[in-house]
């Protein structure tokens, strides 16, 4: 499985992708530093971006050609209603979990000496509310970038406790990197941030984990490859290589025994450094075990439409897309890239692009072209479903000529468990 | 260059050195520059209270994520300039600026003209200042290459008895030949010949 790295550099196919240094952009660094892209054919720069924003910025002007993005990023580039549009092109998704929902010492004292459930999102987020009532002033949450799953996790949950929560609570724009100095300073009382940064928190004792963003939106899509549509255009054959060496990448981070390999590779000062080396006592050092962080088990890479489609109405919601069509949203998430790669790989796919979302509870399997495919849980907080319409709707339009769908995916009765 | 009224630009770059260059030139244009260097909570409350037209920001700066959402916040915040690229000759500006590492931010209603202008002097004090930069590190790489290369000439001469001029042309063709840059394969020339004398010495002993 491991590559060894060739000393000499030897003449690849250029690509630049961009990365923000998070413990997720891993897969980026592993498939670098195990020589998965060389042995693809690829010579990959890897450019490390201080903000989300200049990201999408050379993103936008071709100065990258595509980039470790936040799963709701390439859909707010190419659909976007107010500004021009950047059509970019998802192949995979590269992790699931990660995010964390952790609060400052004080607010989290509030909620302990409130005797609240701390295990259920609902629970807090009225006893949240209720402890802003009663001091008067709102209080004051940060988030990163407003399209990202954490802005969107977070306002789901603290929505949860009902319409007036946004009288109650701010939610102010912070940097992941500026995160942890913003709560020493008392200027937010908590936040909600992808890692390492939870994990410093605690580890810094200035604040505590309340939830993972697993209990908001289960397994849900965190960072995706995302690659400008007129790169995956031109480059098809590429883009599959590039796809390749990413999902060995991610199948390799799914070991634990190589994790200690791993947090040597992060720690290097042109990847995470410092950022990473903070935590070199922490018990958990790496993967905090509430996050259930993962990059490949249950089928992880694959980009369900139906995943998509649920983030992409989160974004409607909160102002920042107008209404997206199931046409517009294949332009971008791309199962048929995705399924084409896994195969050249001996890696099975589910045969169907979408599901519920929000039904099922536990692991479950779904078929796939050579036999049962694992598929992870996907509860949504407050037991919502989440049907993608539109795939009935322009089915015949659609690029979807693989086998007939599934009894599981798409028909509404008990299917969860096994 | 002489506008009527003054545009306030807020400044924000790391880079106290050429954020005094950028600032130079835009006063010298006849704008109001206020220069800061606030922490993310801080430049929300900062942009609120001075309320600039304008925010030029160095690119990798992380209070990049603070600005983008203060839109989402406040209706009258500055935009990123990303989303105002639709006409040809402003692509061309934002791809300039982009590449040199300024980002900007404008409010709504600020004539395109006095925008492009801001951002082509902006664009060139970075771009100055990075080559600059670029000059200065070249110049001190060249030299110590020369160092390098120089002190494996002499090794190689010692080691091989031979003159100069063939000691260079044999760290040169064995430099092609691993496709290598001279000053790498003089420092590997080095490692070997003072790892070998050293475990002559050894074994001497």
């Amino acid at each position: 499985m491991v590559h060894p790295t060739p000393i000499h550099r030897r003449p690849g196919f250029h690509v630049r992708l961009g990365f923000v240094p998070l413990l997720d952009s891993a897969p980026l660094i592993v498939a670098r530093e195990l020589g998965l892209f060389d042995a693809e054919g690829l010579d990959v720069e890897l450019v490390r971006e201080g903000s989300w924003a200049s990201l999408r910025d050379k993103v936008t002007f071709g100065l990258l050609d595509g980039a470790h993005m936040l799963a709701p990023m390439p859909l707010s580039m190419s659909l976007a209603h107010d500004r021009p549009r950047v059509p970019v092109v998802v192949g995979m998704v590269l992790s699931r979990n990660g995010n964390g929902i952790s609060l400052g010492n004080k607010l989290y004292d509030d909620l302990v000496r409130s005797g609240t459930d701390l295990d259920n999102p609902i629970a807090t987020a009225g006893e949240l509310l209720n402890v802003a009532r009663m001091r008067g002033t709102p209080i004051r949450l940060a988030s990163v970038a407003p399209w990202s799953s954490h802005d969107l996790q977070l306002r789901d949950w603290l929505a949860s406790a009902g319409p007036d929560a946004e009288h109650h609570v701010q939610i102010i724009p912070v940097s992941p990197i500026q995160m942890v100095d913003a709560i020493r300073s008392d200027a937010i009382e908590g936040c909600c941030v992808g890692e390492p940064w939870n994990s410093v928190l605690e580890y810094e004792k200035l604040g505590r984990i309340l939830h993972s963003g697993h209990q908001i939106w289960q397994n849900s899509p965190e960072k995706v490859l995302g690659m400008r549509a007129d790169w995956t255009e031109q480059h098809g054959v590429m883009h599959r290589h590039l796809l390749r060496a990413l999902l060995a990448a991610c199948q390799w981070l799914d070991n634990p025994h190589n994790h200690r390999l791993l947090r040597e590779m992060l720690a290097r000062p042109e990847y995470l450094g410092e950022q990473i080396n903070v935590l070199d006592n922490h018990p958990y050092s790496l993967f905090h075990p509430r996050l259930q962080q993962h990059f490949f088990r249950h089928s992880a890479n694959f980009p369900w439409l139906s995943q998509a489609h649920w983030l992409a109405s989160r974004l409607t919601l909160r102002g920042q897309l107008g209404p997206v069509s199931g046409k517009m949203l294949r332009q971008v998430v791309r199962p048929d890239l995705f399924r084409d790669a896994a195969a050249s790989m001996g890696i099975d796919t589910p045969v169907v692009d979408s599901k519920t979302e929000g039904r099922h509870q536990r692991p479950f399997t779904l078929s796939g072209r050579y036999g049962p495919v694992d598929v992870a849980s996907d509860r949504l907080l407050g037991e919502r479903l989440h049907d993608w319409l539109g795939d009935n709707h322009d089915r015949a339009g659609s690029p979807n000529n693989d086998a007939p769908r599934t009894k599981t995916a798409t028909k509404t009765g008990p299917d969860q468990g096994n | 260059m002489n506008s009527p009224d003054p545009l306030r630009i807020l400044l924000i770059d790391k880079d106290p050195e050429r954020a005094s260059q950028v600032c130079a030139a835009l006063r010298h244009e006849g704008h109001e520059v206020i220069r800061q260097r606030p922490d993310a909570t801080g430049l929300t409350a900062a942009v609120a209270r001075d309320q600039p037209d304008m925010v030029i920001i160095d690119m990798d700066s992380p209070d990049r994520d603070t600005l983008e959402n203060m839109s989402t916040l406040n209706a009258h915040a500055p935009r990123p300039i990303v989303f105002f690229a639709n006409e040809p000759g402003d692509r061309a500006t934002i791809h300039a600026a982009v590449k040199a590492g300024v980002s900007a931010y404008v409010v709504d209603g600020i004539q395109p003209e006095r925008v492009r202008s801001i951002i082509d002097s902006a664009v060139a004090q970075f771009e100055s200042f990075q080559a600059l930069r670029t000059e200065l590190e070249e110049t001190r790489s060249a030299l110590e290459d020369r160092k390098i290369i120089e002190k494996a000439k002499g090794l190689i001469m010692r080691h091989e008895q031979c003159d100069e001029e063939t000691a260079y042309r044999m760290l040169r063709s064995s430099a092609m030949e691993h496709s290598e840059r001279l000053a790498v394969m003089a420092e590997r020339v080095i490692t070997l010949i003072e790892s070998h004398s050293q475990g002559s010495v050894q074994k001497a002993s």
